[in-house]
């Protein structure tokens, strides 16, 4: 018989047992009756020999190995009677520790997003954030030509630029709304390794793309939300601030940009910055505006890498300035969690909110506690009312 | 007349149990009696180490039971050694033999120094 028969037969074993032991109990009184007590003096030395016959019953049980679940199921019956006769505190009770757990997850899941979560790309502890950082301030945008100068560094397998943050508004069938957008280089899909579930993603060919031929990809989110995941999607136009870009590709759910804790819906190439991002001299070498994220070349050591890119970073121009130029120095910043800036500026914010989210739900622990310990101490008549070795809700019978 | 927890060393019920069941199927009761008579009154084993033995040995596969029309006219579960557990007795006789001849030319030998 194997435990899921014992189990689910417990009904019928407990018959068979409570047979068994009866006929046990019925043999020892005959044999006493022949051997000349009295049929009431038999019983009685019978019983007497027997001991606690629940307790031979709960013994044979427990050898069965599912005992456990029986023991949980009348407890969790119990818990529900319980429940069911006081409703207000039962009501109470869920609310609160609804709030303490929901509370607590939903830090969570800010907390993970912004501190903990890696990017969703391909081995991203390779990745590498170049940034410039002074005594007072600290940087990770380069201008153009800048990134153009890393991208050819043989310590970096492939190097991404982007411009995160870029709002459009797309004219729908639903009326005007606003997307999250980012501009990425051609270098991106392979530097980083994303993929598309439908048509492409953008090439080094469509950094210099013209006005005429504009292409977006879009985020999973983006596509079932403003095209109801319109499996013809690819070639089909969109309105982004007035201009009209041919879709080209619809990415896997999981890649959401490259800044932890916002959601992208629209990736634009690099070259369309005249009208997607508009009014900066964006083609001026001293003007900073792509973050740039780097893959490490195969069997390169961060150290190495970090020595030649600071060389290719000291040949830079430095912006003519008055006085003395203030200390600059080239950092190698780890990219596995893609842009840090969220991080920093929400780090200590999050982690203290996360902190009160936990003493919440720590407050209403207490709390049930302390109305459970308070009810008991109204049940205690109830308790000691069961008799001795008799589980409650459990039939009672003497032998 | 009191009836303590049986004193036997621990497993050796089951020996035991398996022995007496060895020369033919038997119920709880008869199992009970006959350890009783053959140990001349030595060993009594109560229900509450018996019963659960005998399901435990029966979970192991030790023994089957089955249900069968006795003299007493109802049915009782009547308990029969299976192969396994025939292989299983041989075996823990064996090692009983061999513990309890150890045991007994100690206490000789502690017996036969201190005279």
């Amino acid at each position: 018989v194997t435990w899921w028969r014992r189990l689910f037969s417990r009904r019928t074993l407990d018959d068979q047992l409570e047979r068994e032991l009866a006929d046990h109990f019925e043999r020892q009184v005959r044999d006493d009756v022949r051997a000349g007590m009295s049929e009431p003096e038999a019983r009685r030395h019978a019983a007497y020999l027997f001991g606690g016959k629940e307790v031979v019953k709960e013994e044979c049980r427990d050898v069965r190995g599912t005992q456990w679940v029986t023991d949980i199921l009348r407890d969790a019956r119990q818990a529900v009677r319980q429940m069911r006769k006081r409703p207000a505190e039962t009501v109470v009770a869920t609310l609160s520790l609804g709030l303490g757990i929901g509370a607590t997850a939903a830090m969570f899941s800010l907390v993970d997003a912004v501190l903990l979560r890696r990017l969703p790309v391909a081995s991203p502890d390779q990745l590498v954030l170049l940034g410039e950082r002074t005594d007072t301030s600290e940087t990770s945008s380069w201008s153009l030509s800048q990134f153009r100068s890393f991208a050819a560094s043989p310590s970096l397998s492939g190097v991404c630029a982007f411009r995160p943050r870029l709002d459009f508004g797309i004219n729908g069938d639903d009326g005007l709304n606003v997307a999250t957008g980012q501009l990425l280089s051609g270098s991106c899909a392979r530097t980083l390794g994303v993929r598309t579930q439908l048509g492409r993603f953008f090439t080094e060919e469509d950094d210099r793309a013209s006005d005429s031929n504009l292409v977006a990809v879009i985020s999973d989110g983006f596509w079932r939300r403003h095209f109801g995941a319109d499996p013809n999607i690819v070639g089909r136009s969109l309105s982004l601030n007035g201009y009209v870009v041919s879709i080209v590709g619809v990415t896997w759910p999981d890649f959401s940009g490259l800044e932890p804790g916002r959601m992208i819906d629209v990736s634009l190439p690099i070259g369309t910055q005249s009208w997607s991002y508009p009014g900066r001299a964006l083609a001026n070498p001293n003007t900073r505006w792509l973050r740039v994220i780097g893959r490490l070349a195969p069997e390169t050591p961060r150290v190495r890498a970090a020595s030649e890119l600071e060389a290719r970073w000291a040949q830079f121009a430095v912006p003519g300035s008055a006085g003395p130029a203030p200390r600059r120095r080239f950092e190698l910043l780890d990219g596995a969690q893609g842009l840090n800036d969220l991080r920093t500026q929400f780090s200590r914010p999050l982690r203290l909110l996360f902190g009160a989210a936990g003493l919440l739900l720590l407050l209403v622990c207490a709390n049930l506690a302390g109305l459970t310990l308070a009810r008991n101490r109204v049940r205690v008549t109830e308790v000691t009312a069961s008799p001795w070795g008799q589980p409650a809700g459990e039939s009672f019978d003497n032998c | 007349m009191p009836l303590p927890k049986s004193d036997l060393p621990q497993g050796t019920l089951d020996l035991l149990i398996l022995k007496t069941v060895a020369l033919g199927p038997l119920h709880g009761y008869g199992i009970a009696q006959r350890l009783q008579l053959s140990s001349q009154s030595v060993i009594r084993v109560n229900q509450g180490s018996l019963y659960p033995a005998l399901h435990r040995l029966e979970k192991r596969k030790w023994l089957a039971a089955e249900w069968k029309p006795s003299d007493t006219g109802r049915e009782s579960r009547f308990y029969r050694l299976t192969p396994r557990g025939r292989q299983a007795m041989e075996q823990e006789s064996k090692k009983w033999e061999r513990l309890t001849g150890a045991i007994s030319t100690i206490l000789r030998q502690v017996k036969g120094g201190s005279q």
